[in-house]
């Protein structure tokens, strides 16, 4: 039976097979992942998909991918509205 | 999977960042038994936390000539390894929008023209004509076609990698405890054995100042915390490299259509922590400047934003060459601009070891040559 990929990372439309493969390649941590196939670099930065990468690669010991602010995408006009409130 | 820590080598790097992976890279081309020895993982700290702008017009004067070689070796590095780090020589616009920065443009034209540097000052609308994406308020830019950008999030990876096939070593989470020299040979002490080398070279970036505590010698460098901002993908926006005359802003459109917004604003953090993180009023005013001098960036959203350690000397120079006080042991520091001048630096360090003579690009630098200022406060890190 055709095993179809599951997608992983569907910000930057990334699928298990893609995963794996990079682990295959000699990737060995999340951050590794990160920037072979730039899973958890969209919009969400791996919020969604962090937790399901050891499971995929049946590897409990990988590490969730750090998160960096801000927590949701901002528009740039909006971080401009709030310029009283920052200084 | 680690790699065990050799006993003896010709050379030890200390610090896998784009100064320490290129003259590890350089060395082993030249025939040198080299090993890096890394506390992290290549490229985690400021190699790998900045922008990726590789500018030459926004640099001191004094760093001018390092920049243009340091873009020519970064583009050089693809085709002799093989390699990408996905440089573009775009050219560049640095920008200004008031009087105050139309004189610094014009210095700057001035100065350039009279090192030879290609340099154009030109007038608002033709800035506009080449890059359409710029708003109203710009009244002037210089164009420099020296001017690019590539990857630092994998490009120091890239050059391990270079180092490697070269025949280097990579040692990472190896921390360095303690640098010892003798008549004959230099002691690397590390929590995972002793290195032994004839040369050992501390390329450590903010870290560097600890590494020489127990030589006896205080690198005055000073903690700098640069953050950036990186938006959703966009339509094709921008195809160069913008830079501001006040040097508080760099733009550019990556391959996955993201703008990076830079521009050296300041972060948080704790330096014993090695933690940091972004500053909102820094977020603000560098989102300003970006929407005053590309106004469709407005209707963007920032998916991103980070901040990275880096340590300089009072005057943004680097101090480069070895250690009076510490026979066999050279230093490369931080400096404005380093991750555009690293591998000019670390090229001429690398050539400096090997020949025994130093390259004249790296004249001036060398530690004691100079009065740096004050030394700032030491702050113990981990």
């Amino acid at each position: 039976m055709k095993r179809h990929p599951t997608i992983l990372c569907r910000c930057e439309d990334i699928d298990d097979a893609a995963a794996l493969a990079a682990w295959d390649r000699g990737a060995r941590t999340a951050r590794d992942l990160k920037l072979r196939t730039r899973i958890g670099m969209g919009a969400c930065q791996g919020r969604t998909c962090s937790a399901a990468i050891p499971g995929v690669l049946r590897r409990p010991d990988v590490e969730r991918l750090s998160t960096r602010p801000p927590v949701r995408p901002v528009r740039i006009d909006h971080i401009l509205d709030h310029g009283d409130e920052a200084t | 999977m680690r790699t065990e820590l050799p006993s003896s080598s010709e050379v030890v790097v200390v610090g896998a960042g784009v100064v320490g992976a290129f003259t590890a890279y350089r060395l082993a081309q030249l025939g040198h038994r080299v090993v890096v020895i890394d506390r992290k993982e290549p490229g985690l700290e400021a190699s790998g936390l900045n922008a990726g702008s590789l500018a030459v017009q926004n640099k001191p004067l004094a760093l001018v000539h390092l920049a243009v070689e340091g873009a020519l070796q970064w583009e050089r590095f693809e085709t002799d390894s093989g390699r990408t780090t996905h440089y573009h020589r775009t050219g560049g616009l640095r920008v200004a929008h008031d009087d105050a920065g139309v004189a610094r443009l014009q210095a700057a034209h001035r100065d350039h023209t009279a090192l030879g540097l290609d340099i154009e000052l030109i007038e608002g609308d033709e800035a506009r004509r080449r890059c359409p994406a710029l708003g109203v308020d710009v009244l002037a830019a210089t164009w420099s076609p020296y001017d690019g950008h590539n990857d630092a999030l994998t490009a120091t990876q890239s050059i391990i990698h270079a180092a490697r096939d070269a025949g280097a070593r990579l040692v990472t989470r190896c921390t360095v405890e303690a640098i010892e020299t003798s008549a004959t040979h230099v002691d690397v002490r590390t929590d995972r054995g002793v290195a032994r080398a004839d040369t050992v070279i501390v390329a450590a970036g903010l870290w560097s100042r600890r590494l020489c505590v127990n030589l006896g010698v205080d690198l005055p460098l000073r903690v700098r915390n640069n953050q950036m901002m990186v938006t959703a993908p966009a339509p094709p926006t921008l195809d160069v490299l913008i830079t501001h005359a006040s040097g508080r802003l760099t733009l550019k459109q990556v391959t996955a259509g993201s703008i990076l917004i830079g521009g050296g604003w300041p972060g948080d953090g704790d330096v014993v922590a090695n933690t940091k993180r972004p500053n909102v009023a820094s977020m603000v005013g560098n989102a300003q400047l970006a929407a005053r001098i590309v106004p469709s960036l407005g209707k963007l959203a920032v998916i991103r934003s980070w901040a990275g350690f880096d340590g300089r000397t009072g005057d943004e120079l680097p101090l480069i060459g070895p250690l009076p006080e510490a026979p066999g042991v050279w230093v490369c520091t931080s400096c404005y601009g380093t991750y555009t001048l690293g591998p000019a630096l670390a090229d001429g360090l690398a050539r400096w070891i090997h020949d025994g003579v130093r390259p004249s690009l790296l004249r001036g630098f060398a530690p004691g040559e100079r009065e740096v200022g004050d030394r700032p406060a030491f702050v113990r890190s981990s």
